[in-house]
């Protein structure tokens, strides 16, 4: 099982959805600390000095840190094909993860059963890492800890009645159908969940959060004589139901539609390098493949990545800046606080072609030295944190897209994505268009079916020759995975050359079978 | 010992049914999993979980709604009924809804090994010590393997219980345990490579050996060293059986009943038709004895069986669970997979293409010029179309013999193009990298992009 680390569009990572009396009545974060509840005696039955024992008992064999984490997560999915409802779903997660951290090494144990002997037997199972039999164990106190409201939310969508949702469902669905009588299938999909979390860690520190999450999802197919395509397109973030004051639900259905019928008129693609135009939002993805996790922590402060040790060098060309931020308000890779505690910044990892930092953890930021950058990010209480991308992103040019495409005599035009995959070790890297086209004389021309383009990320990262002014953030949808852990993250870039990347089509440029 | 949850399962099934459910079903899935990974001899991490989960289905006036926890408190389960109920009010009539035909419920009753108790038996100790042997004999293997992603060795008990109002009522246990080791290797230049390998089974002495393991991920990583790029062209290409795995991963997904009802496949309209090479069969067998994917029954409590998908290239038929059979009006193949969140769906067991007679050796020596894919990668396969264009790394041959090993290329080319195409396939099926196995196959041509 290789380290694999990659990008998924859709709705894979997501589960389901629907609001109950109850569930309307329970309260937010933010309120709750006005109401004088906490989320802790409201989902978990729970007390601070429970909390305290547990902590204690985590640390009781030499373990340096410990830290607990409670989520309860409620999911909601309406699943729309056929003109009708097919499927609608909730559910509710509820668990409690618990880690030991001795230097680099963890010990680590969760339990859906969120009472004390649960907890107290999973703190021993995770204790279990340290073996000093010293006994460091100190009763810990646990203090409120303030965190930013990244996510204000005017209608949160899990609390939201169906028959609402199911209106938009219906525009979207009705929209797509309308759009080319090729469209045989239209799928929609409304997904949402809130998970609310409580922390607390031994160095004192508690604090609780609730985190919305949205994503409303078409798919459609079309037919044309023996020919079938399909076209996806979705949005979404940490956001509400006001999210469609934004983007229409009819906006979306028509989007996926339209994907669709392109991809029947489609030309198979040459094989080979080209040069490429990537445009602006989805094509992000490159980034993320070709420098985001490489520039993990974890992998640099155990030299597995081809970025380790190259702080200060110049590992792209001087067009490129490259920032990850968690601080956009309502964007998909959003969080007001890390899943350790750390507050997320805006991380500047490559400044003008040069390398200036990694995105670090906890434990990888000790190991380095350096200051955390609020990265520590995990799936769920069943996954310890590790250093993981929030919002990353391409700073803009001074290239309108014209410009660029029309420095092009000959390439290819890339505008939609499924999605990508990186060997970080080399730096490989691997991502899938679902929308793009021949660029021929400077203009776009026709649609290719759906290439992928491979290329090593330190190299291509060399040959970005020109970047646009246009800076576009994608529209929620994408969930990247590392070691089995899946999170949300948004990113974003402007138009982008890049002067040679290798194409995978089906047919070989200028001559037969070899 | 896990809990018994049979009971629990029964209950809730009679209380959605008082509830007014035409038809219900409860599903769980409860897991003790351990987890340790080693690197460069250290501990890096131990974990141990207790896990547990219940999904509720409901039909009622001909819809369905589904709900799930983790809380198996009584008061928590009893409002989950209620509000599953009050779900399936905004859902809407779907006549090919229901349970599975009730004369093909049932539990398989020949031998099949699910559950090895000298996996329970292990203690943390000697799994780390196998995980520490496993990647010391990998780092030993080469003098330019210099570092480690991490050596992991997991093992899990887990049980599945299923009730449902037709008066199933099954449970099972089965246990798990897997090796992995993956490492890194240095060329002079400083180019850094890495590779792994792994083995998994249900039954402890089904396992290669951390040796074996260890010694496997030291070749893999070693061999792509000095990799790069050659020309496009169109050449020969062996499948790796990995890679060979991978697309009969998708033909089982387009082969699906629910691929199909919806036309989002490329084999609608094929049932008898020749889809692939008269070399190639495929079957799905929940029923191997020593299967990492054999189970007594389905996820909507079929009886399982033995399916054959294709016979000597032929679409013989396609796999459904109840719903997708009630659409195409066939019957279920007792294929139906599904977690406790969510309803069932159409789901492989152990999938693998039928062994051929020819030595993967010869399969290579019989090449003049063309390429071994070692592996693909990345998201460009469309099942809708069978096309697919993605990166991909392996070695390549010359004469007959690999010469060096080949990365940041891409192949791309259309599924059953690729399955009619097959010129040789491998004797060498193994079931020890995944549940859906190939032998190794040589594909006539392929179009690869590099250079």
């Amino acid at each position: 099982m290789k380290r694999r680390d990659f990008l998924v569009k859709g709705s894979l990572a997501l589960a389901a959805v629907a609001a109950s009396d109850k569930w309307m009545n329970k309260v937010w974060a933010g309120e709750s600390a006005l109401m004088g509840t906490s989320l802790l005696d409201t989902y978990f039955q729970v007390n601070k000095a429970d909390i305290s024992k547990v902590l204690s008992a985590t640390l009781a064999k030499g373990a340096e840190f410990a830290d607990v984490f409670f989520e309860y997560r409620i999911s909601s999915n309406l699943s729309f094909e056929e003109d009708i409802v097919k499927s609608a779903r909730r559910g509710i997660v509820q668990g409690v993860g618990i880690r030991a951290v001795k230097g680099d090494q963890i010990g680590f144990a969760f339990t859906e059963d969120v009472s004390l002997p649960s907890m107290m037997e999973a703190a021993n199972a995770a204790a279990a890492i340290a073996s000093d039999n010293v006994a460091k164990a100190r009763v810990v106190g646990v203090n409120n800890q303030k965190v930013g409201n990244f996510y204000p939310i005017k209608e949160l969508a899990t609390s939201t009645d169906l028959t609402k949702k199911l209106s938009f469902i219906k525009e979207a669905n009705a929209a797509a159908k309308a759009h080319d009588s090729k469209i045989v299938r239209v799928n929609i999909g409304f997904n949402d969940e809130v998970k609310h979390v409580a922390y607390a860690n031994s160095d004192g520190v508690y604090w609780e959060d609730s985190q919305p999450l949205f994503m409303f999802s078409a798919f459609c197919i079309a037919e044309d004589g023996k020919l079938r395509e399909n076209g996806y397109t979705g949005g979404g973030g940490r956001i509400g139901m006001e999210y469609f004051n934004q983007r229409k639900a009819a906006d979306i259905g028509k989007e996926a539609a339209r994907i669709a019928v392109l991809n029947l008129g489609a030309q198979e693609a040459e094989a080979g390098v080209q040069t490429v135009v990537l445009g602006p939002a989805e094509s992000a993805v490159l980034l993320h493949e070709a420098v985001g996790h490489g520039l993990e922590a974890d992998f640099n402060y155990k030299k597995l990545s081809n970025y380790s040790g190259r702080v200060g060098q110049k590992v792209a060309s001087e067009h490129c800046t490259v920032v990850d931020e968690g601080l956009f308000p309502n964007m998909r890779g959003t969080i007001n606080v890390d899943d350790e505690g750390n507050t997320p910044q805006s991380t500047t990892l490559i400044e003008g072609g040069i390398l200036r930092g990694y995105m670090n953890d906890r434990i990888s930021a000790k190991q380095l030295g350096v200051k955390v950058s609020g990265n520590g990010r995990r799936q769920a209480y069943s996954h310890p944190p590790m250093p993981r991308m929030t919002n990353t992103y391409l700073r803009p040019g001074k290239y309108s897209a014209e410009e660029i495409l029309k420095t092009v005599k000959d390439g290819v035009y890339a505008k939609g994505f499924t999605g990508g995959q990186v060997d970080i070790t080399k730096g490989d890297f691997t991502f899938s268009c679902s929308e793009c086209y021949r660029i021929e004389d400077g203009k776009i021309t026709v649609p290719l079916k759906g290439v992928t383009l491979v290329g090593n990320g330190p190299d291509v990262m060399t040959k970005v020759s020109m970047v646009g002014n246009d800076l576009k953030f994608t529209d929620g949808g994408w969930t990247c995975g590392k070691n089995g852990q899946m999170v949300p993250v948004g990113m974003g870039t402007p138009t982008v050359k890049v002067s040679d990347i290798t194409v995978g089509g089906t047919k070989v440029r200028g001559e037969g079978k070899a | 010992m896990m809990k018994d949850y049979r009971n629990l399962a029964a209950e809730l099934v009679s209380e959605l049914k008082k509830q007014g459910a035409e038809a219900a079903d409860v599903y769980i899935v409860s897991t003790n999993g351990f987890n340790t990974t080693v690197r460069l001899g250290k501990i890096e991490r131990l974990q141990q979980s207790i896990s547990k989960g219940l999904g509720l289905r409901v039909i009622k006036n001909g819809a369905m709604a589904n709900t799930f926890t983790t809380d198996f408190h009584d008061r928590a389960v009893k409002d989950l009924a209620r509000e599953t109920m009050q779900i399936v009010q905004v859902s809407n009539a779907d006549k090919f809804n229901g349970l599975a035909p009730k004369d093909l419920l049932g539990s398989y009753d020949g031998k099949l090994m699910l559950f090895d108790e000298s996996i329970a038996k292990l203690t943390p100790e000697k799994k780390i010590e196998m995980a520490r042997l496993a990647e010391e004999t990998g780092m030993k293997f080469d003098k330019r393997i210099k570092n480690a992603n991490g050596t992991s060795w997991s093992d899990s008990r887990s049980q599945v219980t299923l009730a449902n109002s037709d008066g199933f009522t099954g449970q099972y246990q089965m246990t798990q345990a897997s090796l992995s080791v993956s490492l890194l290797a240095e060329d002079e230049d400083g180019t850094k490579q890495t590779d792994g390998h792994y083995t998994f089974g249900r039954f402890l002495n089904t396992l290669a050996s951390p040796q074996a393991i260890g010694e496997e991920a030291g070749r893999r990583v070693v061999r792509k060293l000095g990799g790069r790029k050659v020309k496009s062209a169109i050449v020969p290409v062996v499948l790796d059986p990995r890679v060979a795995s991978f697309l009969l991963g998708d033909v089982f997904g387009a082969a699906s009943g629910g691929s199909i009802y919806r036309r989002m496949s490329y084999l609608v309209d094929k049932v008898g038709q020749q889809i692939a090479s008269p070399m190639i069969t495929i079957a799905d067998d929940a029923t191997m004895a020593d299967g990492v994917a054999s189970r007594p029954f389905d996820a909507e409590g079929v009886k399982s069986s033995s399916v054959v998908v294709v016979e000597k290239g032929v679409l013989k038929q396609y796999v459904c669970d109840s719903y997708a059979a009630r659409r195409l009006n066939l019957k279920p193949t007792g294929n139906a997979s599904r977690s406790y969140q969510g309803n069932p769906n159409v789901g492989s067991s152990n999938l693998f293409i039928k062994n051929g007679d020819t030595k993967p050796e010869d399969i290579v020596k019989s090449v003049k010029n063309g390429l071994y894919l070692d592996r693909v990668g990345g998201q460009g396969l469309n099942s809708t179309t069978g096309d697919f264009s993605m990166g991909a790394n392996g070695r390549w041959i010359e004469n007959g013999e690999f010469t060096h090993a080949v990365q940041e290329i891409t192949v791309a080319g259309n599924v059953m193009k690729v399955l009619s195409n097959v010129k040789a396939v491998g004797n060498d099926l193994s079931f020890k990298l995944g549940t859906t196995a190939s032998p190794t196959l040589l594909i006539g041509e392929m179009t690869i992009g590099g250079e």
